[in-house]
């Protein structure tokens, strides 16, 4: 088999059993891996309508094919389940080094079931796999967890902090200390299956259909990763920070939970002072030519991050204008298995709750204030640990705002909090945050190229033409990137001719662009699917109210509101849905789903 | 008064923010010219209330005490 290790570990922790299975290479081909590998295998084994906290929910940790190979960037997993946060599909991806260490140890994927009584924790050496017990483990910390459970070089370490202990909705999976599965709440479903962490040893090699043409491959694609200006030169040298100026001179740089698109502290807050200040080093994940990741020091702090969206969520969202208050907030994140984004964003909208004077008097105390830099950090920890209001914060935005009679204050889609674009300052990607199958997210269409910074070509950011279009392509093809394991940031540079030929030198497949486009539409109709049969339907195919009807009040994008009636129809037209945004029968057949 | 703000690398050479008089009939290229920045490398400019690719931005007229950023080729996500 090549490509794929063909195994798929399954661990029952109700009653403490593990199994290996053999990897359907069909279906595997089908749905490719990662993403559309881990939503077909959630799909057929559990009914979406499961309670995601409960034992009945299962934790798909899913590779694809170029894990773990030579090709650029392949090094990326998915943590695929029914998300606590939204009640949809979550697949989060992560880098680092475990989900290639996974393919060395032997499996394709670890598919977790049950619960365990007691803390415990999964120790797999190759073939030797066992559920252990984690309660000197439970409570701790997600970089003193890596670092008791990192045995030797061979073995990487995933992990939840106190806050997937704590079913905080809004936790995250972290892997090598500092690399996350950020969105959709999935820490959580691992604290309530009693799964403290994964530690994987292997040193197996990834079989390759093709050696000399993956060799020269990867040689003519690492090419053209170093001579594109922003695969080669932008993101290694500020890393994704750089965004900050970018998103902010357009005036879509959401400030004050999207109040304005226009923020006063951009430039203390940029990825140049970043790099100017604290910056230490750049990192990369397993076999990345690309290196867009940070480390930086504070006097206070020290680690991974922060990333463009991290900042922007623990600043201008919370109009805080201190670099290294954000950084000490990431480190906390980080540390307590949390969701950058959705953890900022949610202090950003308690902040305006008490602006409005929406919250209770005896609730949270006077640091809840736009602009307060210590409460960031304060907050972090509050929600991590389910303390005081901490605990209400812990729910998510939406529930928060919920709670207090004003839903429409969370600016979420499908209780998935959004990130750092306004979309009234960019109508294609707004479309994307109000169509994506896991609720607010803007990797899974990342219409900021095309919208913003002219890749592959420029598209008026504020028109709505052709917008469905490049949407639904964009879409299709980020969901077949986001299942071979290559690392999303590398469709900068690279095409969808670049990727079928990537994967057919692995796995011996004759595919075409528009294979690779076709595999991507199957997915993302198949997590549509998983959406509609939980109860998720078309009426969440929407953006917060204030963005669809407040105008942007200054800056370059003054004026404008989102567009979204315009261009819902035709999306679900190019799409080949119904007008109730239902996949149709003939449309589902055709994908073969 | 221009007022121009250089980001990520365009800064090595020319600063943060370099102020321009301003004078009638200019256009965002005398801007780009006077400061000698690389065509080539400049991918999106902000002038005003307008924004786009270096190459369709070129000819966007200034007025006075306006504020222009512009951009190499960068991206994140
Ligand atoms: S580009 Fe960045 S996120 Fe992607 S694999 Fe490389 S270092 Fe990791």
């Amino acid at each position: 088999m090549f490509g794929y290790m063909g195994k798929l570990l399954r661990v029952n922790l109700t009653e403490g059993k593990t199994n290996v299975e053999n990897l359907d290479l069909e279906t595997a081909k089908k749905y490719v891996g990662g993403r559309g590998l881990g939503t077909k295998l959630l799909y057929d084994e559990i009914d979406p309508k499961v309670d995601p906290l409960s034992p009945d929910n299962k934790i798909i940790f899913v590779n694809g094919p170029m894990s773990g190979t030579p090709s650029p960037t392949g090094g990326r997993y998915m943590v695929v389940t029914k998300s606590p946060l939204t009640g949809t599909i979550a697949s989060s991806n992560s880098g680092g080094t475990w989900g290639a260490r996974l393919k060395y140890a032997g499996y394709d994927a670890i598919i977790v079931e049950g619960k365990s009584e007691k803390p415990v924790y999964l120790a797999i050496d190759e073939d030797k796999v066992e559920i252990k017990d984690a309660s000197d483990l439970w409570g701790e910390y997600v970089g003193e967890t890596t670092k008791r459970l990192t045995t030797d070089k061979h073995t990487n370490v995933l992990s939840i902090g106190p806050a997937g202990e704590k079913l905080v909705k809004i936790a995250s999976v972290m892997n090598d200390g500092d690399r996350a599965a950020g969105r959709s709440g999935v820490g959580a479903v691992m604290g309530s299956k009693n799964l403290k962490a994964i530690q994987v040893r292997g040193k197996h090699k990834v079989d390759l259909f093709d050696e000399e043409k993956v060799k020269e491959k990867n040689k003519s694609a690492t090419q053209k990763l170093k001579d594109n200006p922003v695969t080669g030169e932008g993101l290694p040298t500020y890393g994704t920070a750089v965004l900050v100026n970018v998103i902010n001179g357009i005036g879509a740089y959401p400030t004050r939970n999207f109040q304005t698109g226009v923020f006063e502290g951009a430039e203390e807050t940029s990825g140049e002072t970043l790099a100017e200040k604290y910056l230490i080093r750049r990192e990369a994940c397993h076999r990345c030519p690309i290196g867009c990741g940070r480390y930086s020091k504070t006097d206070r702090v020290e680690g991974g991050g922060p990333e463009y969206e991290t900042i922007w969520a623990f600043s201008a969202d919370c109009d805080v204008k201190d670099l290294a208050k954000v950084i000490e907030a990431n480190h906390w994140c980080n540390e307590l298995g949390l969701d950058t984004i959705s953890t900022g964003a949610t202090i950003a909208a308690a902040m305006e709750l008490q602006e409005k004077g929406l919250l209770d008097k005896e609730d949270p105390d006077h640091e809840l204030t736009f602009g307060n830099a210590d409460a960031i950090v304060h907050w972090t920890k509050k929600i991590g640990h389910r303390e005081g209001f901490g605990d209400v914060m812990a729910e998510g935005s939406y529930r928060m705002c919920e709670k207090y009679g004003h839903p429409e204050l969370s600016m979420s889609v499908k209780k998935l909090e959004l990130p750092a674009y306004d979309p009234r300052g960019v109508q294609g990607h707004g479309l994307t945050y109000a169509t994506s199958n896991r609720g607010g997210c803007h990797v899974r269409g990342y219409m900021i190229s095309p919208e913003v910074l002219g890749l592959p070509e420029k598209l008026e950011r504020l028109e709505l033409r052709d917008k469905p279009f490049w949407v639904k392509t964009f879409q299709d093809l980020t969901a077949f990137i986001d299942s071979t394991g290559l690392c999303l940031f590398t469709s900068f540079a690279l095409n969808a001719n670049d990727y079928a030929e990537i994967y057919n030198n692995i796995v011996g497949t004759d595919w075409k662009a528009e294979d690779a486009l076709a595999a991507g539409e199957r997915i993302y109709n198949l997590e549509r699917q998983f959406n509609l049969e939980a109860g998720i339907g078309a009426e969440t195919d929407t953006l917060p109210k204030r963005l669809l009807e407040e105008e942007m009040p200054e800056g370059p994008t003054k004026g404008h509101v989102h567009r979204l009636s315009e261009l819902l129809p035709e999306y679900y037209e190019v799409r080949g849905w119904d007008e109730k945004g239902m996949p149709t029968k003939e449309k589902l057949a055709s994908l073969g789903l | 008064m221009i007022t121009v703000k250089l980001y990520a690398y365009l800064r090595e050479k020319h600063g943060k923010q370099v102020d321009i008089p301003f004078e009638e009939g200019m256009k965002v290229k005398d801007i780009v010219e006077r400061l000698g920045l690389p065509k080539e490398k400049l991918s999106l400019i902000v002038a005003g209330d307008k924004d786009g690719m270096a190459s369709r931005m070129m000819d966007v007229p200034l007025r006075d005490d306006m504020l222009v950023h512009i951009f190499p080729p960068v991206a994140g996500g």
